[in-house]
């Protein structure tokens, strides 16, 4: 009894720790945000929405805020249509050819992001392209592709191949049987996946460093912009972000659900 | 003459080491009930999977109602295939499984709507149409596998053991329920099993695979009591198997003389006579002796409810008998008896006796 009671009271002091450890540099900043005095120290004075305001005025972060929404949203859509066919490759073939393909692919994973922001940017000067906002995609593409792939190849693997078969044997084309039976039942799967690779690319920093060229991404704004200090302007867009990946942690969470559903039956 | 509804000519298919099927031939007439009988593993998915085009012959050819289909691609072809693991789609519900097949033909919901009530309750499943399919028994799943086919109404069922996952009640009255659809539906049915009762109870005609060849078909009672091989004779039930040699047209084993009734042809002088246990007739001993009798002493007798299966020693053999457990007194271990059955009753197997 006892014994089971000191148990508990440990357990829980442990996971009260462990929720500080984590949490409390993210309440801070968040509660700065919300603070009027400018300065990131204690006392809190008093709330404000100023230092949003500033935020969202801000031409410099608007830009920056512009490139990283669409590099995003680009490389999400690039993930899907180059990943997609390889996810089916790595899922429905076998032999060696295709675990090649799979290791090749999954490589970016393993690689730390400063040597393929480096390794990129080294390639694109030697073939004379000039660094840019694609440039940056293309080394986001590049890094979330594995993400994409094995997440989508994981859910494909896990659906009975015969489907697709009775859906033929009904009367089903190839695209009929891929819209009616293959999408929907990879589609949330697909979701998933194309938010991890959405949040993962609005918050990348290391390879949009050296393959953005002149201009920034929203990351890289924040950087130039704690040069000078944390200033309450950096809580604020961090708060903002920190939102924005709150939500989509959510969704992902939602999807991820209906996905194991949907995958009970497989 | 009407061309068969389906028809495969030496048909092989070859994966990697091994050869599922062999140069099997075989023509289904339309709308009979054949059913595709052997142990596991013999090739019959494989040929029903070439047959819908869902895997393809390493030779041979497919004709469907008279049309090659060799190379056609699965969704032209006219056959519609119930898997032997169901295949429901799991993210529609029944009446969208049911229905689907008119849904991909673009006909009006409100027939597809009609249809799929009709089907719903044919297969005794009225109310289940919005259900999500993962709420099915086994039973229930496998029924709506077969009202999903029924809606795309092809001319030729191909049926991959769709009672497997039955239990032996339902399975029975399955069986009989299926067999009345066909014949009230005109279709041609290619059933597999490999439960060589469910194949004698509802087929037109028996279609015994092993390893990959057809290795002998015909009627029920023709597979049955008359089998070509050793194979057939011990797949589809027990057989009292006497070998021996073959002269002037007798079977001579071991003091046994099996005659037939049609002088069978052997390509050598020794061979097996196969005779059922139910063709056999079991009499206290006199002193008779002749072809196709023997006496015997009976070793054992099992009560099996519709009929009494008596174990008797003839010098070297022991026979099986079995009788209606209503005709006759039962007899004891240790009588005296003398086994006989009618020329009919015997078919030769020409194969060597040993080796
Ligand atoms: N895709 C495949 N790859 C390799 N071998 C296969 C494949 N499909 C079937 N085989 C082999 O072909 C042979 C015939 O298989 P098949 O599935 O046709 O047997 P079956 O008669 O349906 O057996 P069961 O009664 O167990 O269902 C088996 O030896 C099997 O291992
Ligand atoms: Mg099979």
């Amino acid at each position: 009894m006892n014994h089971g009671l000191l148990a508990r009271i440990l357990y829980a002091t442990y996971l009260a720790a462990l929720f500080l450890f984590l949490f409390a540099p993210i309440a801070v900043v968040v509660v700065f945000a919300f603070d009027a005095k400018g300065i990131a120290t204690p006392p809190f004075e008093g709330p404000t929405l100023r230092w949003f305001r500033a935020v969202l005025a801000d031409p410099v972060l608007q830009q920056a805020a512009a490139n990283s929404a669409k590099i995003a949203v680009i490389t999400v859509i690039l993930c899907i249509l180059i990943g997609t066919p390889a996810a089916f490759a790595i899922a429905r073939l076998n032999g060696r050819g295709v675990r090649a393909f799979a290791l090749v692919i999954s490589m970016p994973l393993m690689l730390p992001t400063l040597l393929v922001g480096v390794t990129l940017m080294a390639m694109f000067s030697s073939l004379g392209v000039g660094l840019s906002m694609w440039t940056a995609t293309v080394g986001h593409v590049l890094v979330t592709l594995p993400f994409l792939v094995f997440t989508l190849s994981a859910r494909i693997t896990s659906i009975d191949p015969q489907l697709a078969e009775a859906a033929a044997n009904l009367g089903a084309t190839p695209a009929q049987t891929f819209r009616r039976i293959t999408l929907p039942l990879i589609g949330s799967a697909l979701a998933c996946a194309g938010l991890l690779v959405l949040g993962w690319s609005i918050d990348e920093f290391t390879v949009s460093f050296f393959n953005m060229g002149g201009g920034s991404t929203l990351p890289m704004a924040i950087w130039g912009q704690m040069r000078g200090g944390v200033s309450p302007t950096v809580n604020a867009i961090s708060t903002i972000m920190l939102g924005l990946t709150v939500f989509i942690i959510l969704v992902v969470h939602r999807l991820g659900n209906i996905a194991a559903l949907g995958g009970k039956t497989g | 003459m009407q061309s068969p509804a389906v028809r495969v000519i030496g048909l092989t298919r070859r994966f990697d080491s091994t050869l599922a099927l062999n140069d099997v031939s075989l023509d289904v007439a339309e709308g009979r009930f054949v059913s595709l009988l052997g142990p596991s593993g013999c090739g019959k998915t494989t040929l029903m999977r070439i047959i819908a085009g869902l895997d393809r012959q390493t030779s041979g050819r497919v004709e469907i109602a008279g049309v090659d289909h060799s190379a056609s691609a699965p969704n032209r072809r006219p056959v519609g295939l119930v898997f032997q693991r169901y295949a429901l789609f799991p993210h529609l519900t029944v009446a969208q499984n049911v229905g689907f097949s008119m849904q991909i033909r673009g006909e009006p919901q409100a027939a597809i709507a009609r249809r799929v009530t009709e089907l719903l309750r044919l297969i005794q499943l009225d109310d289940y149409g919005p259900r999500s399919i993962d709420q099915l028994s086994g039973g229930q799943a496998q029924r709506v596998a077969l009202a999903r086919i029924l809606a795309s109404d092809p001319p030729v069922l191909l049926l991959d053991e769709p009672m497997s996952a039955l239990d032996l009640k339902l399975r029975q009255s399955m069986q009989i329920e299926l067999r009345q659809l066909q014949r009230q539906l005109g279709k041609t049915f290619i059933f597999v099993t490999h439960d060589q009762h469910e194949a004698m109870v509802m087929s037109d005609e028996i279609v015994l695979m092993n390893a990959g060849r057809i290795v002998q078909r015909g009627s029920p009672e023709e597979v049955y009591f008359s089998p070509n091989s050793l194979f057939s004779a011990r797949f589809l039930g027990d057989a009292n198997l006497i070998p021996g040699t073959f002269q002037n047209g007798v079977l001579a084993g071991d003091g046994v003389i099996c005659r037939p009734a049609a002088a069978a042809a052997m390509t050598r002088a020794e061979g097996w006579a196969c005779i059922r246990p139910e063709s056999v007739t079991i009499s206290l001993a006199s002193g008779e002796h002749g072809p196709n009798m023997v006496h015997a002493r009976i070793s054992e007798t099992i009560f099996q409810g519709a009929s009494r299966r008596y174990h008797a020693l003839a010098g070297s053999h022991r026979f099986l008998v079995d009788q209606p457990t209503t005709q006759g007194t039962p007899l004891g271990v240790g009588d005296e008896v003398r086994l006989s059955w009618p020329d009919s009753a015997v078919a030769m197997i020409d194969e060597p006796t040993h080796g």
